[in-house]
């Protein structure tokens, strides 16, 4: 299930992965696993920390929108990071694994496809810390209206 | 975990992968993660070895027939100390020693039998013998060698005995020269073959092949029943049939028989597997499709992402591994001989390379698996999911004219040639004609499907 | 309900209400009463004592307004202070219109010199022989529009007009079985020292003229005197000199032991004069200091509501004085008396104290936080009469409880409760003096987190704007109440 949906939602943004040799391991492995540890691994547990450790278990001063926005960009930057790290990681394994290489003149398709999948998790990161958000700011007493007051 | 076994240490990514670690199940991705299952992996490239799960079954029994007439009798002489047997006795003794090794690997012990003509005094067809007794008669000689033998009671005889026990192959070794008991029944050899061979349902039987020639002492017995003619170490042709199911046919000719791959051979109804793969990692791909092998043994499943039309078509290039098949099979191999079987989807094929004029071959190593690379071209989706097969077509050998004659009266003078050769195999082949999976050597499905 | 009437006669009745103002606003408790009817008599229209604490009364009276519910006890703003006329709004009876909606009684423009408000000049020359003799040329030639000038026998002729003034009959009018009344004026000065003991005289008459006098004549009446505890700037040209203070003290004590009829308590405060005020006979000029005194005197308010009526009926009349627990220049909480003035006064006003600095240093800052987001504060504090009232209530320059508390630390004796407002701008820890708040590595005290950390709690939901200045008094009131208890020493 979960496969499916990041699939669509990764390939909706860019597009079949490049090469096309590398079609399973975006679909089967990079874009769940990938999108997985983005959405719990890095969004909820950034939104848990900002709303639960810092705004409820303590009451630090951290709880203002900008900081909330520091968070956003977090998550961003981690998603991205992590997106570009395990896409590399996963292909290396998998051309390891089958003894082949990248021919040649995909090598840049390759690169390009890496660098744009890294930028939409990095935008995804941050969407799911929104959502997060959203989810979990009733539970902060020092959060709650972090960065609106809606829906409550 | 579907993170790499190999982790370069990220600092930032640390905490991440420990917390995904702590929260997650992630088995759904793991399962199917290339990078975990490297045999999933290795099958989407690797060799297929096309055989339904049925078809997989390993041979039970061996069944060993060796003439025993007097035309044998020049190929089995003692042999003095010192001195090197014939050829017929050292790739015979060979065989024995191959077939008596695998007895603890099948189902039942290997059989061996000698073969004659019925008499008043022993009206037996079949002597059973044993692996000790017939490797001494092969080095030995033949103690009360038989006046002659029929050759389809020969084939009849295995054939019985192998509708008893599926899974069972026989070896036929004899010098298979058929005179029919009355000479003007000569021109009937091709249908006593025919009929003999009846006893098994053609789609349940294949045949192959395997010529030789080793040195003949002593007289010979023309074939047209003219009188016997002495010969001195003249080459004489012999032949080594092997009879079983189609599958259990081409194991047995690539392991028991792999020492005479390099003898003239004829395959007849042989299923015949070689190891296939459908690589998408080459340069220059056209079209844009994948490729997953869902377990191993099973086709090879190309998706078109892109629906391939005649303005973009696309190409599909099947990797073969044909080394193990007999060489003159493999000189066969063209885009003429090759053919793309059940093309609903559209395929022509296009071009059949060798992996020497491959221009990936260096790049890729795991290309050097395959020997050659045939590319299949798309111009338009398959309507539906389909398997097209890469068949190459089955050609009567060339050899067999050559091994042929009408008339061994002056077998000295004429060569190492067998009588009327060419009608006992255009018997066999007559009775594969109306067997379609006997027309060709392979048949290697790949699935084809369009992504929605 | 029953109310107080507080009578601030003079210039010294104006500084002990707007004491007693302040302690209102932290919370301080009125008990057997739920509403203070202040009442200032002062001549002198330009009083500038009289004028800043009447611009303090309209503030807290425009401020409570908005707190619908009304503040529970304890909360700050708990007591409702009303004028005599808006009260009369408030219980729907027909209005005099003579009465003005205002705190002050009106003498109605008195500019003509003590000699034509005499008639001097008609009199019989018999008549204006005994005149002489009573009043030097000075007294008699002097103008009314700034009061007496420190001379009783003149504001003793003069005050007997109050008392068939349209304010008392309508101030009688209103006056209810369970009510109380209470003066405050000084012993010393013109004003207060004539006017007390003629008002109490009128209440206290059988054969008065004034309505509902026969509850008039047994509701329990309180007064305070404050006797002298400055001294002013000697000046020449003044009418007014300090020195004739003790002899003035004398002289009117003297008077207070036989002619005070039907008091039922009496609360005396004076100091060892030390401060020394600038000489200003009258008018805007006359704005003293805020003084600790004052603050003494609005605690004998508090203290004679808290005596039951029985009590001050059977046993009158009372009279007390004040002592401190030790004598110190610089009065701090430590010193007061634990069961009485710390309780009474220390906790609502520290608890003030906390409001105030939290609204000056701490909001600003925690506007994205839930509560204030709650009570929409961002746009209200701009926006809304309530909050504008606050904040001219807390930070006037002239009126305000900043200005108050300074004016306090600055006068001879000083009272020093808190520590420097500046020091808060980090944190609360050590807001009141000599009293620091105990902190660790994990417990940083009363900081800004714990604060908004509590009043987020308190405010967990949005609030209707209507509702906003209620909820924000209930929820400061709670959480600064509660600080002070769980934080300051002394507080538990």
């Amino acid at each position: 299930m979960f496969q499916k949906i990041f699939t669509s939602l990764y390939e909706a943004l860019l597009g079949l992965p490049e090469p096309a040799m590398l079609t399973q391991a975006f679909e089967n492995s990079i874009f769940p696993g990938v999108g997985l540890a983005t959405l719990f691994g890095i969004s909820l547990i950034g939104a848990l920390f900002f709303y639960l450790v810092l705004n409820r278990l303590l009451t630090t001063s951290l709880y203002q929108t900008k900081h909330w926005a520091v968070f956003l960009l977090l998550c961003a930057a981690l998603a991205g990071g992590l997106a570009w790290y395990q896409a590399r990681e996963v292909v290396y394994q998998v051309l390891t694994n089958r003894g082949v290489v990248i021919p040649a003149g995909s090598e840049s398709a390759y690169s390009r496809y890496v660098l744009g999948f890294a930028m939409t998790n990095a935008l995804f990161g941050a969407l799911f810390f929104v959502l997060w958000s959203f989810a979990v700011k009733w539970l902060s007493p020092n959060g709650k209206v972090t960065p609106v007051r809606w829906p409550s | 975990m579907i993170f790499p076994v190999k982790m370069r240490p990220q600092a930032a990514l640390w905490p991440v992968l420990l917390l995904l670690g702590a929260c997650g199940h992630d088995a759904p991705t793991e399962s199917s993660s290339g990078r975990t299952n490297p045999a999933a992996t290795k099958a989407t490239a690797g060799p297929v070895v096309a055989e339904a799960a049925g078809e997989a079954a390993k041979i039970n029994q061996i069944n060993v027939f060796v003439d025993m007439s007097g035309g044998m009798q020049g190929f089995v002489h003692p042999v003095e100390a010192g001195a090197a047997g014939s050829g017929f006795q050292q790739t015979v003794t060979e065989l024995l020693s191959d077939v008596n090794a695998q007895r603890s690997r099948q189902a039942a012990p290997p059989a061996y039998y000698f073969f004659k003509e019925k008499t008043a005094a022993d009206p037996r067809l079949l002597v059973p013998s044993t692996y000790a007794d017939m490797t001494a008669t092969i080095s030995g000689g033949l103690r009360h060698a038989a006046r002659g033998s029929e050759l389809p009671e020969m084939l009849r005889e295995a054939l019985k005995r192998q509708a008893q026990h599926p899974g069972t192959v026989s070896l036929l070794i004899s010098d298979f020269i058929f005179a029919p008991r009355e000479k003007g029944e000569t021109w009937k050899i091709k249908t006593f073959i025919k009929d003999a061979l009846s006893e098994l349902e053609a789609s349940k039987l294949a045949v192959s092949v395997f010529a030789n020639t080793s040195a003949y002492r002593g007289n010979f017995y023309p074939g047209n029943r003219t009188g016997p003619q002495p010969l001195n170490g003249e080459k004489v042709p012999y032949y080594i049939w092997v009879l079983g199911s189609p599958a259990l046919v081409a194991q047995a000719d690539a392991g028991l028989l792999h020492r005479l791959a390099a003898q003239p051979q004829a395959h007849y109804n042989v299923r015949f597997a070689p190891p296939y793969a459908v690589p998408d990692f080459l340069e220059n791909p056209v079209g844009r499709w994948t490729v997953t092998t869902a377990a191993p043994g099973t086709a090879p499943l190309v998706t078109f992402v892109e629906k391939p039309s005649l303005g973009k078509p696309a190409e599909v290039v099947v990797a073969l591994d044909l080394s193990k098949l007999a060489a003159s099979q493999r000189s066969l191999l063209s885009v003429k001989t090759l053919r793309v079987a059940e093309t609903e989807a559209g395929a022509t094929l296009t071009e059949v390379v060798p992996l020497a004029q491959l221009p990936d071959a260096r790049r890729q190593p795991v290309l050097s698996k395959y020997t050659h690379f045939a590319r299949v071209r798309f111009v338009q989706a398959p309507a539906a999911a389909t398997a097209l097969h890469l068949e190459l077509a089955r050609t009567d050998p060339a050899w067999v004219a050559g091994y042929s004659t009408n008339s061994d009266s002056n077998i000295k003078a004429q060569g190492a040639k067998t009588f009327h050769l060419d009608e006992v195999l255009a018997g066999v082949a007559d009775y594969f004609a109306d067997e379609p999976s006997a027309q060709r050597v392979f048949s290697l499905p790949v699935q084809v499907v369009s992504r929605d | 309900m029953a109310k107080l009437y507080v009578f601030g006669i003079g210039g010294t009745g104006s500084r002990v209400i707007r004491s007693l103002t302040m302690l209102l606003a932290a919370g301080a408790q009125v008990e057997n009463c739920d509403r203070v009817v202040p009442i200032i008599i002062d001549p002198d229209a330009q009083n500038g004592d009289m004028a800043r604490t009447v611009e303090l009364l309209k503030t807290y009276e425009r401020l409570r307004r908005h707190l619908r519910p009304e503040p529970g006890a304890g909360q700050f703003f708990a007591t409702n202070i009303q004028t005599l006329a808006s009260m009369a709004a408030s219980e729907n009876r027909p209005r005099d219109p003579r009465v003005k909606e205002t705190f002050v009684y009106n003498f109605g423009g008195m500019d003509e010199s003590f000699r034509d408000f005499l008639h001097y000049d008609d009199m019989p020359v018999e008549s204006r022989y005994l005149v002489d003799v009573l009043f030097t040329p000075q007294n008699l030639a002097s103008k009314l529009t700034v009061g007496f000038k420190g001379s009783p026998n003149v504001g003793s002729l003069v005050l007997n007009q109050l008392a068939n003034s349209p304010e008392m009959e309508f101030f009688a009018n209103s006056f209810e079985e369970g009510d109380r009344v209470f003066f405050i004026s000084s012993i010393f000065g013109g004003t207060g020292a004539a006017g007390f003991p003629l008002l109490l005289k009128n209440l206290r008459n059988p054969a008065s003229a004034l309505p509902r006098v026969e509850l008039l004549n047994t509701a329990p009446i309180g007064a305070l005197t404050v006797l002298p505890y400055f001294n002013l700037l000697a000046d020449d040209g003044s009418a007014i000199d300090s020195n004739g203070f003790i002899t003035k003290t004398k002289a009117a004590l003297a008077y207070y032991q036989k002619n005070l009829p039907g008091l039922n308590a009496l609360y005396y405060l004076g100091d060892q004069s030390t401060g020394q005020l600038p000489n200003h006979e009258g008018g805007s000029k006359q704005q003293n200091n805020a003084h600790f005194i004052e603050l003494v005197g609005a605690l004998a308010v508090l203290d004679f509501m808290r005596q039951p009526a029985d009590y001050l009926a059977s046993n009158q009349p009372l009279y007390y004085e004040y002592g401190l627990e030790r004598d110190e220049r610089t009065v701090q909480f430590q010193h007061l008396d634990p069961g009485q003035s710390l309780r009474h006064a220390a906790r609502p006003l520290a608890q003030l104290q906390l409001l105030a600095l939290w609204l000056r240093h701490h909001l600003a800052d925690t506007t994205d936080a839930p509560y204030a987001n709650h009570l929409g504060l961002a746009k209200a504090w701009r926006d809304d009469d309530f909050y504008q009232q606050l904040q001219r209530l807390l930070a006037d320059p002239q009126f305000g409880y900043e200005a108050w508390l300074r004016e306090l630390q600055t006068n001879e004796r000083t009272f020093r409760p808190f520590e420097d407002p500046a020091l808060a701008a980090k944190d609360l820890n050590r807001v009141v003096a000599g009293q620091p708040v105990e902190t660790g590595f994990f417990n940083k005290g009363l900081g800004r987190d714990y604060l908004r950390g509590k009043l987020n709690d308190a405010l967990p939901k949005p609030v209707l704007p209507a509702d906003g200045p209620a909820a924000f008094v209930t929820a400061f009131s709670e959480v600064l109440g509660q600080a002070l208890t769980d934080k300051v020493p002394g507080f538990r």
